[in-house]
């Protein structure tokens, strides 16, 4: 626990005081309509990060402001405490000294190889934070691409039986 | 029988309710518990934090199942991420969403009870009518349809190898054998609490409330005189308390619910013993694909079990585990495989050839593996718990056991579900793979889907959290009625040894 606290408390601690500022800044308007939790700026790199974690894949019917109001409904089932670590989490990610401080770059999102590359750098660290980092957005872009239906066919998966009604009922 | 009433706490005007016995908690202990009370001629209410679904509102469709049915939307993890917890959240609590596995308590275990925690009087022969008369209630019997080629092949491959294995008795009546049992049953076969205790009680006049959250147990003196609770939806809004006045109070919100509403409601705790040693049955996967289609999304989910690999000694130093499967659906395979990119793209387009195997370890039996400890930080309950090298030794050891098991029955290839797992198509090579990776937190994927113990019951208040009889030590009228009262894990699916050991105590 303490050993936690602290880890948390010397790497993400400082890098907080950086954010409310950003908070503030007009590049922090939505502008894809009916997104509660991703901002503009932020969406950007959870854009860039799922692109990367989905190399190669075929795209979904889904197209990027689908995709991301995806994102963000599977961002809002999770629990309030978890949901601000992870939206502090791409803040971070968002802010060039601290982005340069969690992936080596200042801005790793405007090509896709060295997104690319963050997720490997997470991936294989033997560090406590970029292996979170990786594993959170690892479950969080699996949830946001696995969970509708549109995904099926690509993965084989027939959709569910039929019910006999009436049988226990 | 028909499904019980329910009302939304959403729409509770009353600022104060009053009743006999309150129970916290609708899963298979609080149901029960309440049945207990109701036939007792008590003026009984039972306060769900979920929703109040019921079969007809079940779909198969898994984002809208684990939104709706599970804590956290099926996301909650322990405190550092080390493992992921399936947990009900809903009317029926785990009992609405497990699937279907009917165990009594293992001879090993109780004989571990009896002689490290002096729980006497918990035996095979005490318990035995109990578990007769709630196997009765819910409806456990054989499952005498084929297992589906998913259990099969665990089957097949431990048959091969002359390693024991044996059917699961299962909790059904009229079952369809669609697969979907963890998404709730939408066919009304499984028999959990609300299809069983619960409409029983709610036909003798139980209230029984969902969306409710109890906030805390108002104390005076040494008892407990009310509930405070709001709806869930308003936890964390402003929206007025409401007091809940009754003689008894019991708390059956499962081995994270409970031991967290206790510390909330700061209920005294001289021996700081409270939330601590809570057990999850840390479970390890290994995947395989096969030639043929498994279709391990259809079929019931668990038929076929070894507890091979479970000691029989007490003095055995191995945790042990026991093997089953998991059904395997998109969204939970996806979730499940820490990998990303092409790796895990490859993976899933083998969906309906994949075959899947889990080992649930045991933990508590051991000093070296003491289970974790739930904590209340800003009104949230957290679990922390540490997966100790004596834990990381016994996942090498059953990730070997699976795989070899999946070889066995053909499997072309075995991957554990590992932060660097790869497909392999040997069992040598896959050896060599596992003698190589890392059992480290974060870096194994674990997961639990049995919280057990942080309010142990015992004799000596200092050892313990209740008395024998599942009363808190230091509150007159307040019991537990849940898994959190064991004092270790159990080493098999709790459900059934939860209802047992209630139905014994409300003697």
């Amino acid at each position: 626990m303490k050993r936690r606290a602290l880890l948390k408390g010397a790497i993400i601690g400082p890098l907080v005081l950086g954010v409310p500022l950003l908070y503030q800044s007009p590049l922090f308007q939505n502008s894809v309509p009916d997104l509660r939790h991703l901002k503009d700026k932020e969406a950007k790199v959870f854009e860039a990060l799922l692109n990367a974690w989905t190399e190669d894949w075929p795209s979904s019917n889904l197209d990027s402001s689908q995709r991301l109001k995806a994102l963000d409904a599977v961002l809002e089932v999770v629990r309030p405490d978890k949901r601000a670590e992870l939206l502090l989490a791409i803040k971070l990610l968002a802010f060039a000294p601290s982005c340069f401080f969690l992936t080596g770059s200042i801005n790793p999102w405007a090509s896709s190889s060295e997104t690319k590359k963050v997720l490997d750098l997470w991936k294989t660290s033997s560090q406590e934070i970029p292996r979170k980092l990786y594993l959170g957005f690892s479950s969080l872009f699996a949830a946001t691409y696995y969970g509708g239906q549109d995904s099926w066919a690509g993965v084989g998966y027939p959709g569910p039986p039929e019910v006999i009604k009436g049988s226990a009922l | 029988m028909k499904e019980p009433q329910v009302i939304s706490f959403n729409e509770v005007d009353q600022k104060e309710l009053e009743f006999d016995v309150v129970v916290i908690g609708s899963g298979p202990g609080g149901g029960l518990s309440a049945l207990r009370a109701c036939e007792r001629g008590l003026k009984v209410a039972v306060f769900e934090m979920g929703p109040g679904l019921k079969t007809k509102d079940f779909v198969m469709d898994e984002a809208t199942a684990y939104q709706n049915l599970y804590q956290e939307a099926a996301g909650r993890t322990t405190l550092g991420g080390e493992v992921t917890i399936l947990q009900g959240r809903t009317l029926g609590g785990g009992s609405a969403i497990n699937w279907t596995s009917s165990f009594e308590t293992p001879d090993l275990t109780l004989r571990t009870w009896q002689e490290k925690y002096s729980l006497t009087h918990l035996n095979r022969e005490s318990l035995k009518g109990h578990f007769e008369k709630v196997k009765e209630l819910i409806g456990v019997a054989t499952w005498e349809i084929p297992p589906n080629a998913n259990n099969e092949l665990l089957a097949q491959g431990l048959k091969k190898l002359g390693v024991s294995y044996a059917s699961i008795p299962r909790n059904v009546r009229g079952c369809q054998n669609l697969g979907y049992c963890g998404f709730g049953c939408p066919t009304g076969a499984k028999q959990s609490s609300f299809r069983t205790s619960l409409a029983r009680g709610s036909s003798l006049g139980a209230s029984i409330y969902c969306d409710a959250f109890v906030k805390k147990l108002l104390i005076k003196k040494d008892k407990v005189y009310a509930l405070e609770v709001c709806p869930r939806t308003a936890v964390l809004g402003e929206a007025p308390n409401n007091k809940v006045k009754a003689k008894t109070f019991i708390c059956a919100a499962g081995a994270i619910g409970t031991p967290g509403l206790l510390l909330r409601s700061l209920v005294p705790d001289p021996h700081n013993s409270l939330g601590k040693r809570t057990f999850l049955h840390p479970t390890t996967i290994c995947g395989a694909t096969f030639k043929e289609e498994v279709a391990p999304f259809y079929g019931a989910p668990q038929t076929i079990y070894s507890d091979a690999f479970i000691p029989r000694d007490l003095n055995e130093r191995r945790p042990g585990y026991k093997l089953e499967v998991p059904p395997i659906h998109p969204l939970l395979l996806a979730t499940s495989l820490p990998l990303k990119g092409k790796q895990h793209r490859e993976l899933m387009k083998r969906l309906a050839y994949t075959q899947a195997i889990i080992a649930l370890q045991r933990d508590g039996f051991h000093q070296e593996s003491p289970g974790g400890q739930v904590l209340v930080k800003k009104g949230q309950v957290f679990l922390d718990y540490q997966l100790t090298p004596y834990m990381q030794e016994g996942f090498k050891r059953s990730l070997l056991t699976m795989g070899e098991v999946q070889f066995a029955a053909g499997a072309e290839e075995v991957f554990p579900v590992h932060r660097h797992g790869e497909k392999v198509k040997s069992w040598q090579a896959f050896k060599n793979q596992i003698s190589n990776l890392s059992m480290a937190p974060l870096d194994l994927k674990v997961v639990s889907a049995h919280v057990m113990g942080g309010c142990a019951m015992g004799k000596e208040p200092k050892e313990s959290v209740t008395d024998i009889k599942g009363r808190y030590h230091h509150l007159e009228n307040l019991y537990i009625r849940d898994g959190s009262l064991f004092p270790t894990s159990l080493g098999t699916n709790p459900m059934l040894s939860i209802l047992a050991l209630v139905d014994h105590l409300e003697v």
